[in-house]
């Protein structure tokens, strides 16, 4: 990221080629659509080529920070295409549970969250993770959960709390 | 901070407030209310942390083969083959004001964001090679000078302070090295100068956010506020 802060081309293609597939695959998961997908990728290189500086290696993983960026450009560009086009839906996931939590068993971290999250009720975990990874708003889990809007916020709260306490400050 | 609008609540609610803003759970106007209460903003590092690993659970799927272009195509890199620094177009512009600021001078002064450097100042150290250190998003803060004998100088031109118990450290990366190496935290204004004799024409700065007396690890550990590359002065 120092490199790419002052200009580096070739540092900034590497960064690409090694993290590309990975952003790729979770603006898939968030976003369904190829070319959505990509246009988040792009403005997510974009704006890291512009603010690599601001990378903090204090706060994890560059992995964890282009990830954390092309999530809420991925949400965002969701929200606004839903916005925009009154009556758009989202394609529907094929499988729902297509990405199995087992992925995380490959870092500490990863272990500790898998861990937590086998202990929340099953349906506090799911919330979390339609939020987390299909971007679902309080109206979408709703529906994918017909629950009422009301009942998803109370778990939404309770699963952080659960989280939070289990993962520690 | 008392003038900042703070996100109301217990440690516990704020807490799960800054879990739902992670997750995009939030209205609009909470969420600009979050991203205003500069408290919120470790609270909201501490879930994006984490929750970090989620974001591999996708498999990885080799993006279309046109992304890149794209990519370079839109940050300009694709029509600028020469390596140079971020924010070059401004430093270009500023060079070439210099020029014509100073032709027919003997001596190489430099003018950077409304910035002289005196003549008679810049007699002293002679320098060769200079670096414009430019924030992300404002004009130049800082111009590193190297004179022929190896000598640096640090004009703090935008009289930029470090944050409340913080540093400024200045780090140099020779061409050909892979690991900036520490010259020291700045602290003043006007010139600062650095003791080491470099022994290189071809380098990239960075000044970066550190605890006070600077990084303790001897590495990089807080975020990059300022960087840029030395170019030669014209003869």
């Amino acid at each position: 990221m120092l490199r790419i802060a002052v200009g580096d081309h070739a540092a900034f293609r590497t960064l690409y080629d090694q993290q590309s597939p990975q952003l790729y695959g979770l603006a898939l998961r968030l976003l369904r659509q190829p070319e959505i997908a990509a246009d988040a990728v792009h403005d997510t290189f974009v704006e890291i080529w512009q603010r690599a500086a601001r990378f903090d290696p204090e706060r994890g993983s560059v992995g964890a920070w282009l990830g954390t960026l092309l999530r809420y450009r991925a949400i965002d560009i969701h929200r606004r295409t839903r916005r925009e086009e009154s009556g758009y839906e989202r394609p529907e996931e094929v499988d729902r549970a297509p990405d199995p939590l087992d992925n995380l068993e490959s870092s500490e971290q990863g272990r500790a969250l898998r861990l937590c999250l086998d202990t929340l009720e099953p349906r506090y975990r799911e919330v979390v993770v339609l939020a987390f990874l299909d971007g679902q708003s309080h109206a979408e889990l709703a529906q994918t959960l017909a629950t009422p809007l009301g009942t998803i916020k109370s778990w939404v709260r309770r699963a952080l709390g659960a989280l939070r306490s289990c993962l520690g400050s | 901070m008392s003038d900042r609008p703070q996100i109301p609540g217990s440690d516990d609610d704020r807490y799960i407030v800054a879990g739902e803003y992670v997750l995009r759970l939030i209205p609009e106007e909470e969420a600009m209310r979050v991203e205003a209460d500069p408290s919120m903003a470790p609270l909201i590092a501490s879930w994006e942390q984490r929750l970090a690993p989620l974001l591999t659970v996708p498999a990885p799927v080799p993006p279309p083969a046109d992304l890149w272009h794209r990519i370079a195509r839109s940050t300009g890199i694709a029509d600028r083959p020469v390596r140079s620094p971020r924010g070059s177009a401004s430093w270009a512009r500023s060079i070439a004001f210099w020029r014509a600021a100073t032709a027919g001078m003997s001596l190489a002064a430099v003018v950077l964001a409304g910035v002289i450097l005196s003549r008679d100042r810049l007699e002293d150290r002679q320098a060769r090679f200079v670096a414009a250190l430019a924030p992300t998003d404002a004009q130049a803060g800082f111009v590193v000078s190297l004179a022929a004998d190896g000598s640096l100088t640090v004009e703090n031109s935008g009289r930029i302070h470090a944050r409340s118990g913080r540093d400024l450290e200045l780090w140099v990366l020779p061409d050909g090295e892979k690991e900036p190496r520490s010259l020291g935290v700045l602290r003043g204004e006007g010139n600062i100068a650095i003791r080491e004799k470099m022994t290189f024409s071809s380098a990239q700065f960075m000044i970066t956010d550190e605890p006070s007396g600077g990084s303790s690890t001897g590495q990089v550990s807080g975020a990059i506020l300022f960087a840029g590359r030395l170019s030669p002065l014209p003869e």
